[in-house]
This record gives C-alpha cells, sequence and structure tokens, in this order.
C-alpha cells in the first residue's frame, strides 16, 4: 500500500517553512509613494540631464504644439517614463509554466497610459538590432542578489521629460528592482549613445504592497482642440525655443542661471552647484507658471 | 496646450490614496501554517464527518489496495481536498480584461498533487449539469464584504480523508477565503446531497503570504510496487472493512468508542462529547501505526 509519489512528510519539511533564495516574488498591486518626481524645473530646463550636442538640439527643437498633432493626441508613455508619472500604479503578474513551475515572465502594467511589459526570465536572447521597436520595448530579467535587473531593448524615442528632453530609439534602459518587504524599488538607469554623453540614473521610485488597491482604466480620447494643420510639424529651429528654460533672460523662483538649464553630465552632479553660484542670474523671475517639470 | 488626457494632477490625488474598498487581491504565494489537520483518529475512523447512509456504505467498501490499481496510482486530488493537505503552498494570480481593468478571474495553482483553478469573477453562470466535471469543477467567486465566496460544481468523486471517505460528484463545494493583513483563511464547506446527511464545514486553513516562497513541481510517476490483477477493483463487502477504525474490538490511544468512529451528523458537534462518554470503550487499543488520520 506504499504510495509511489514523492513522500508527504519529506515535503512537509521542505515546504512549511520559507525558501532561502535571494530571489523574491514581485508579483501584486502596488501603490506608488508620493515623491519628487524627476524634473522641477520651468519648462525647457534640463539641468540634470546629461544631453550631448545632439540631444539638447532635439531638445530645442520641441514645440508644445506637439501635443496637437493628432498622431501624437494619444501618444504612449514609454514604460520608463510611465513608471516615473505619478499615476504608476502598478501590477505585476508572473507567467509560470505549469510542469516545471519555472518562472519564464513577469507581466507589468503601469495605470500611467496604460503600459505593459513583459520580462523575460527564460534565458531567451534578445531579437536582431532590426527587430521592432516598442514603447515599452524588449526586455529581460536577470537576478543580482535580490535584485531583479530588467534591461530593456528595442524601444522608440521617448520622453525623458513631457518638453522636448528625449531618449532616443538607440537607448538600453536598465531598470533595478528591489523588494524591502512591504516595499518595491525601482531604479533607472538610461543608457543613449545618442543624445547622451553619460548614462542617466533616474531618481529612485518607490511603491508600497497594497492589495485593496484598484487600477482603473487610463482611457485617452483623440479630440481636437487646437487645429494643427494637416502635414505640419511643430516644431523650434535653432536658438529660437519660446520654452521659458531656453530664455536666458528669465529664471525660476530658485535663480536657476542659463547655463544650468541646457543640461549635460555635469549638471548632474552635486559639484556643480558651487560652479553654478558662478554664473549671472538671469534679471526676470519668472513664477509658479513658468516652473513645470513634468 | 491643454491635454485631452485624465490630468495626472487629479490622478495623482485619486491613485495615492488606498480605496477603501471591502474586496482585497489575493494574489500571490501564500505558504501554509502548521494546523491540525481534519481527521486525525485511526485509519477508518470517520467522527466528525457528516455522512450519509450511502456515505458510510461508500467509506466501507473502500480498501488501500486502491492506492495500488494502476489507473489510480497518480489519482490526482480535488482542489478542496489539496487545499486542506500538508503540502498546500498555494499561488493565486489574476486574470483582468485590458480594456476595462476588470477583474475576469482568480487562477490558482496548489502544490499537493499540482491541482490547478479556476473562479470566474465575471458574473457567468454555472455550465448546464450534463457539462464536464473535473477534479476541480467550475468554480465562480462573490464578494461578500471582504469575503471571497467561491462555489465550486461539476466536480468529480474524491476524497474527504484519503481512508474512503468520499465526496460525491454531485457535491458543491464552497470555499470562504478571507485575508487579514498577511494572512488568508479558507474554510470549506460541503454540500453533499449523495454521501453526507448535512454540510460538512472543514477546519479553517490558514496561510501566510511570502513573497519568498518558491512553488516546486509535484510530478507523479507510475511504478508498481504491489500487483493488482487488471480488471480488479480492490474494495471489501459489507461489514468486512479490516481497516482499525472500522473494528468494534479496537480503540485508539484517546479510547474512542467504536460507533462514533462511524461517523454521521450528532458526531460534528461537541454535545457529542457527553455521549461518547456512555458509549463502550473497546478493550483492545490499536498500535500506534493505524493512526493514519488524512
Amino acid at each position: 500500500m506504499f504510495v509511489r509519489r514523492v513522500a508527504w512528510l519529506v515535503f512537509i519539511a521542505t515546504l512549511s517553512g520559507s525558501a532561502v533564495s535571494a530571489q523574491v516574488d514581485l508579483t501584486g498591486l502596488w501603490r506608488p509613494l508620493p515623491r519628487n518626481e524627476d524634473g522641477s524645473g520651468m519648462d525647457g530646463d534640463y539641468a540634470g540631464l546629461p544631453l550631448n550636442a545632439a540631444g539638447r538640439a532635439r531638445a530645442q527643437a520641441w514645440a508644445p504644439e506637439n501635443f496637437e498633432v493628432p498622431e501624437w493626441v494619444c501618444r504612449p508613455h514609454a514604460w520608463d517614463f510611465s513608471l516615473e508619472a505619478g499615476a504608476s500604479q502598478l501590477r505585476i503578474n508572473a507567467n509560470i509554466e505549469d510542469a516545471t513551475q519555472k518562472l519564464i515572465s513577469l507581466h507589468g502594467r503601469l495605470s500611467m497610459r496604460e503600459q505593459e511589459s513583459d520580462i523575460w526570465m527564460d534565458g531567451r536572447e534578445r531579437p536582431p538590432d532590426y527587430a521592432r521597436h516598442s514603447w515599452s520595448g524588449f526586455s529581460i530579467g536577470e537576478w543580482e542578489g535580490n535584485t531583479l535587473i530588467q534591461t530593456a531593448t528595442h524601444l522608440k524615442e521617448a520622453y525623458m521629460r513631457r518638453w522636448g528632453p528625449m531618449r532616443s530609439d538607440q537607448a538600453t534602459v536598465r531598470i533595478r528592482w528591489k523588494r524591502l518587504g512591504e516595499y518595491l524599488r525601482a531604479t533607472v538607469i538610461v543608457y543613449d549613445p545618442v543624445y547622451f554623453e553619460a548614462p542617466y540614473i533616474r531618481t529612485s521610485m518607490f511603491w508600497i504592497d497594497d492589495p485593496n488597491l484598484v487600477m482603473p482604466p487610463y482611457p485617452c480620447e483623440e479630440a481636437t482642440e487646437t487645429v494643427v494643420e494637416r502635414g505640419t510639424v511643430p516644431h523650434y529651429l535653432p536658438g529660437r525655443s519660446l520654452l521659458p528654460g531656453q530664455d536666458p533672460k528669465v529664471t525660476d523662483t530658485f535663480g536657476t542661471p542659463f547655463e544650468a538649464r541646457l543640461g549635460g553630465a555635469e549638471t548632474m552632479y552635486p559639484e556643480y552647484i558651487a560652479k553654478m553660484k558662478g554664473f549671472p542670474r538671469p534679471p526676470q523671475v519668472l513664477g509658479e507658471q513658468g516652473a513645470r517639470g513634468q | 496646450m491643454r491635454h485631452r488626457i485624465v490630468s495626472p494632477i487629479l490622478w495623482l490625488v485619486v491613485f495615492c490614496a488606498s480605496p477603501v474598498f471591502a474586496q482585497v487581491d489575493i494574489a500571490g504565494n501564500w505558504r501554509p501554517l502548521p494546523r491540525n489537520q481534519d481527521g486525525s483518529g485511526m485509519t477508518g475512523d470517520a467522527a466528525g464527518v457528516p455522512l450519509s447512509t450511502e456515505g458510510r456504505w461508500r467509506a466501507d467498501s473502500w480498501s488501500p489496495a486502491d492506492f495500488d490499481t494502476a489507473e489510480w496510482v497518480c489519482r490526482p486530488h480535488a482542489w478542496d481536498y489539496s487545499l486542506e493537505g500538508p503540502l498546500s503552498p498555494v499561488r493565486f494570480w489574476p486574470e483582468v480584461d485590458e480594456a476595462t481593468q476588470r477583474l475576469v478571474a482568480y487562477r490558482g495553482h496548489i502544490h499537493m498533487e499540482e491541482q490547478q483553478t479556476t473562479i470566474w469573477m465575471d458574473g457567468r453562470p454555472h455550465p448546464p449539469e450534463n457539462a464536464l466535471h473535473t477534479w476541480s469543477g467550475f468554480s465562480t467567486g462573490q464578494w461578500e464584504g471582504d469575503t471571497l465566496v467561491v462555489t465550486t460544481t461539476h466536480l468529480k468523486e474524491a476524497y474527504i480523508r484519503r481512508t474512503g471517505l468520499m465526496r460525491s460528484d454531485k457535491t458543491t463545494v464552497r470555499t470562504r477565503w478571507r485575508r487579514m493583513g498577511n494572512y488568508l483563511q479558507a474554510t470549506v464547506i460541503m454540500y453533499d446531497p449523495v454521501y453526507l446527511s448535512v454540510p460538512y464545514v472543514r477546519s479553517t486553513m490558514m496561510w501566510v503570504f511570502d513573497p519568498a516562497m518558491k512553488m516546486d513541481p509535484y510530478p507523479c510517476e507510475e511504478a508498481t510496487e504491489t500487483a493488482v490483477p487488471r480488471g480488479q477493483v480492490p474494495h471489501f463487502l459489507p461489514g468486512r472493512s479490516p481497516l482499525p477504525g472500522l473494528d468494534p474490538n479496537l480503540t485508539d490511544r484517546f479510547n474512542t468508542p467504536y460507533q462514533p468512529r462511524l461517523g454521521g451528523a450528532e458526531t460534528m458537534y461537541p454535545e457529542y462529547i457527553a455521549k461518547m462518554r456512555t458509549l463502550p470503550k473497546p478493550a483492545k487499543r490499536a498500535a500506534g501505526a493505524s493512526e493514519g488520520g488524512q
């Protein structure tokens, strides 16, 4: 009458204890915690972004009427940008192979613009360079101790901030996910050989596990408010941007000099504060209306 | 330049607060907490189970050689039975409709015998009675306050205890899932018009949320240890069961009388203890090895 199944008692001892593996489950519903968002200067302020000349030219060419172009009215936000946004409620599910119980992928969904991402955990190879690029790109995940490293390639060009600074479609985005008990942290590092002169580390973001969180849809309805003539590509020619951050004569409530607002790798570091103090302050101070951030 | 999309600021206010809905997400990895299992008497002891006459006969006819019948060596355990087993690490994950973000179903995987279930949350009706019966059956879920009430029909006949006590394929199983912080509680109630004279409330089971839990496969390999001739259905004729719990001359270390071991509705209640004290005690104590429980 011996049962051929694997013995119960051995399993009891094994399974009633918690696993000692450093890997940890990230699935669940995650509510974002309030924080300072990336970018808190004036519209057109690139301070803190390691823009190179090409990235700066791309940013300065951007015109707000981009939002009114029908094709861009419902422009999706990239996964890595939605992570940073205020409405970044997050759900992560696991895709597990039945027979082996191995994790094939994690599937994430962000409320902000309904972005979704698959993080392949099964060691599969990346597609070739010429494969399709998408808003969330192609991501693989690997564990470094208890940190999940998501590496995304095959991305479309997307916002760094929503008024001009972009990362290119050649960027590689690396997101370091770390669960600390009830909290989840993401640190995003953007490697862009086209628009950046150095990797950009986005501020760490935090969520808290919240099984009561409700994730509503985030629909976008196209509606014409300001007509942009068909075929027009809104833009500014070099040196003609109307954004306040790119106006050498104005400054914000902190008195940020114009030179710092052009961005560049050195503006990322605390040492730059000393250098900024040596720059002339623009005479005109804008009020809150000029300070936007995201 | 106003955006047609719901303002991120508004969303921030709405989403950063936790909602007050009573419904709560049960997705995640759940590690079972040690507990007294259902059924702790001698093998064949049905005390506490409200067996009807038919249920009594079904139990009496069961032979341990069933385990050696080739077709039953890898007999799956039903979802509701696996819940009760000692190897009941469980994982739930949601199936969400993308467009509406409504919960369509919960999927569940339990380690014990790799049982899986789908709990439909979208209000669909149960199929007609003649539809396929399975080990996990067809389940729908509804919220009663903060308790998820799962109703399962279309089941196959399966164990209540692994020593002959069965519920029939006409059973409706109602499982009440309740999350209390990081703890999950399940109470199973069986309504069996064939083998039970009244509903049977199975002992409450508890799990703790454990994102570090590892769910291994649970393979079953068929192997012949004791040959049962092909075509033979192991069984005992009425009154001929050699199981120690059904032997009127034997008792366990608690001196349980023979009569309560036959089960029945009245044996479920504490008041029965007083009656038991008046019943004759069998003279011979069974060896410890005969206390099988599950």
